[in-house]
């Protein structure tokens, strides 16, 4: 089984938000990682088929989806970055009318609606309506409703926001077993977290195109050599953040500051390499997102 | 797919495997080639395009036909505080233009239903699975349809039962405006930015009824006719219009008509 996604394009009137994309997507959990703006969520309307693309085509097992029409959308799950719900609709409700929408059986679709409210912990919240729902509570909604037809193919945009970190890490876990049954799940997010520990690959993409696709541990050898551990005067931060690209910071007894950074050649005096991490390479490729993290 | 067969595509998997099952390589392409035999045994038992529908008013089909109730009571109310209750008063002249007039207000409340996918942000969710979009679309003109005829029976039974009027004037002034202001409703919803779809379909309705009355106050020749034979093809090709049109954004894949 594999989705290739095949010099894939869009264009919006004048702007390029997905360029050229080739991809070879096989079971397995893939992190789509991608800065604000960085052409992530066209990518995956298009894979939906829920977007038109201006150029290429997206195959599943050498067939065009768009050819493939009800029976590619039959194996496929979506959990949109931002959805809606009909404001009378309980939890219920709305998985029973996803499920309908998925052509499921009665009898199928209320077994999977147990199972699934049970494994997403929303049993008590069952007959409550969604619109009174907490944040992470509609998110893993989604989340479940992605999950209604066993899909072979399961996109994810942006699934963890609003969830807490104990919600994540459930998610996390969930996905991993689903992926490990010939499955190819495909998570969208600018928190590298996320995908750090579960991701079979990792595809990064800016400005619309693919960056770098590869493992965990393949794609952090990018920035090997770049990441370092120093500590500077309490007083001189702010002079450091001016010049350097620091990624974290630690404040210690003795009225230093560790910091953790990002630069070609070290930039603290007696400062030791570190061992990188995806996070460092995303924030090395996006140094505009270092904000985005602070704000989350 | 019965379970016979999905035994026998097991056999077929088996017998096909070229690397032994006593290796690991081969014990993992027979375990996939059972989950794809299940999984294919379980998604060919879906439910059928009808079965959808049957669904659908359970979730769209009782806000549709309340509203449908709410209209044609509000029809009714107008006149009868209109006429005072005399509807002797109404009949013969002034009829064919209420005639019309009640096709545009029936069609009233099928309009939020056509654009209830993009109000609510689920049209995306709704494109991405099975029944796409254009099949919930279609299901919920179907469950307007019914409910219309519903309606339009009433209001025909009542006016030619009730008020002893010639069934050729009333079905011609109530539903050969029905059948086009539908198509072209459908039409715009089809072609034209679901975001606009709304504004423009109550923009045509009103317009419709501001036509019917300039008719009637400038140019009375226009309600002195009576249904013939070529006002039932009119009425036919708007039903067939709209079908094609239908099957037409149903084969494009749909992808973009309603999102």
């Amino acid at each position: 089984m594999e989705l290739i996604i095949d010099d894939l394009s869009k264009k919006f009137k004048d702007k390029e938000a997905v360029s050229h994309v080739s991809l070879k997507l096989t079971p397995g959990v893939w992190g789509l990682l991608g800065a604000n703006g960085a052409g992530k969520t066209t990518l995956m309307r298009m894979l939906g088929g829920t977007l038109k693309p201006t150029g290429g085509r997206v195959l599943y097992d050498g067939i065009s989806i768009q050819v493939l029409g009800e029976k590619y959308r039959d194996i496929f799950g979506y959990l949109p970055q931002e959805f809606g719900f009909y404001p009378e609709f309980t939890v219920r409700d709305y998985l029973e009318y996803m499920a309908v929408l998925k052509g499921l059986p009665k009898r199928r679709s209320k077994e999977k609606i147990e199972e699934l409210l049970e494994r997403m912990t929303l049993s008590d919240v069952r007959k409550k309506k969604i619109a009174k729902l907490s944040g992470g509570m509609k998110r893993r909604v989604g989340i479940a409703q992605a999950l209604l037809n066993e899909p072979e193919v399961l996109i994810l945009d942006e699934p963890t926001s609003g969830l807490d970190p104990g919600e994540r890490v459930r998610f996390r876990n969930l996905l991993s077993e689903f992926a490990s049954h010939d499955r190819i799940v495909l998570i969208s997010t600018h928190i590298v977290s996320d995908v750090e520990y579960i991701a079979t690959c990792n595809a990064v993409m800016k400005g619309g195109k693919i960056q770098a696709v590869g493992t965990t541990e393949e794609l952090v050898t990018l920035v090997n050599g770049k990441v370092w551990n120093g500590t500077i005067p309490a007083g001189q931060l702010a002079e450091y953040e001016n010049r350097l690209q620091i990624v974290n910071l630690r404040n210690e007894a003795d009225g230093r500051i560790s910091v953790r950074y990002l630069a070609e050649k070290p930039g603290i005096e007696d400062s030791v390499p570190a061992v990188p991490r995806l996070e460092d390479l995303y924030l090395w490729m996006f140094p505009e997102s270092r904000f985005d993290k602070e704000a989350d | 797919m019965k379970k016979s067969e999905i035994e026998s595509g097991l056999r077929k998997c088996f017998s096909e495997n070229t690397v032994p099952d006593a290796v690991r390589g081969g014990r993992e392409n027979l375990i996939l080639a059972a989950r794809q035999a299940y999984r294919t045994a379980v998604r060919e038992k879906r439910i059928s395009f009808w079965q959808f529908v049957l669904y659908q008013i359970k979730f769209t089909g009782r806000s549709i036909w309340g509203t449908q109730i709410a209209v044609l009571a509000a029809i009714y109310l107008t006149l009868y505080i209109t006429v005072n209750g005399d509807f002797a008063y109404l009949w013969n002249r002034r009829l064919p233009v209420l005639l019309c007039f009640s096709s545009v207000f029936l069609l009233l409340p099928a309009l939020p239903a056509i654009v209830r996918s993009l109000r609510y942000g689920m049209a995306e969710l709704e494109q991405a699975s099975r029944f796409s979009s254009i099949h919930l679309l279609t299901a919920r003109l179907v469950i307007i349809s019914a409910g219309d005829i519903l309606m339009l029976a009433v209001l025909t039974a009542g006016i030619v039962l009730g008020m002893g009027q010639s069934l050729g004037a009333v079905v011609l002034y109530l539903l050969v405006p029905f059948f086009l202001l539908g198509s072209i409703y459908i039409t715009i919803a089809l072609h034209v930015d679901v975001q606009h779809v709304l504004k423009i379909c109550l923009a045509v309705g009103m317009g419709a009824a501001l036509l019917f009355w300039l008719l009637f106050q400038y140019h009375y020749g226009f309600y002195e006719h009576s249904f013939q034979t070529g006002w039932a093809a009119v009425c036919a090709a708007a039903v067939i219009c709209d079908i094609i049109q239908l099957r037409r954004a149903e084969r494009k894949g749909a992808a973009e008509v309603l999102l």
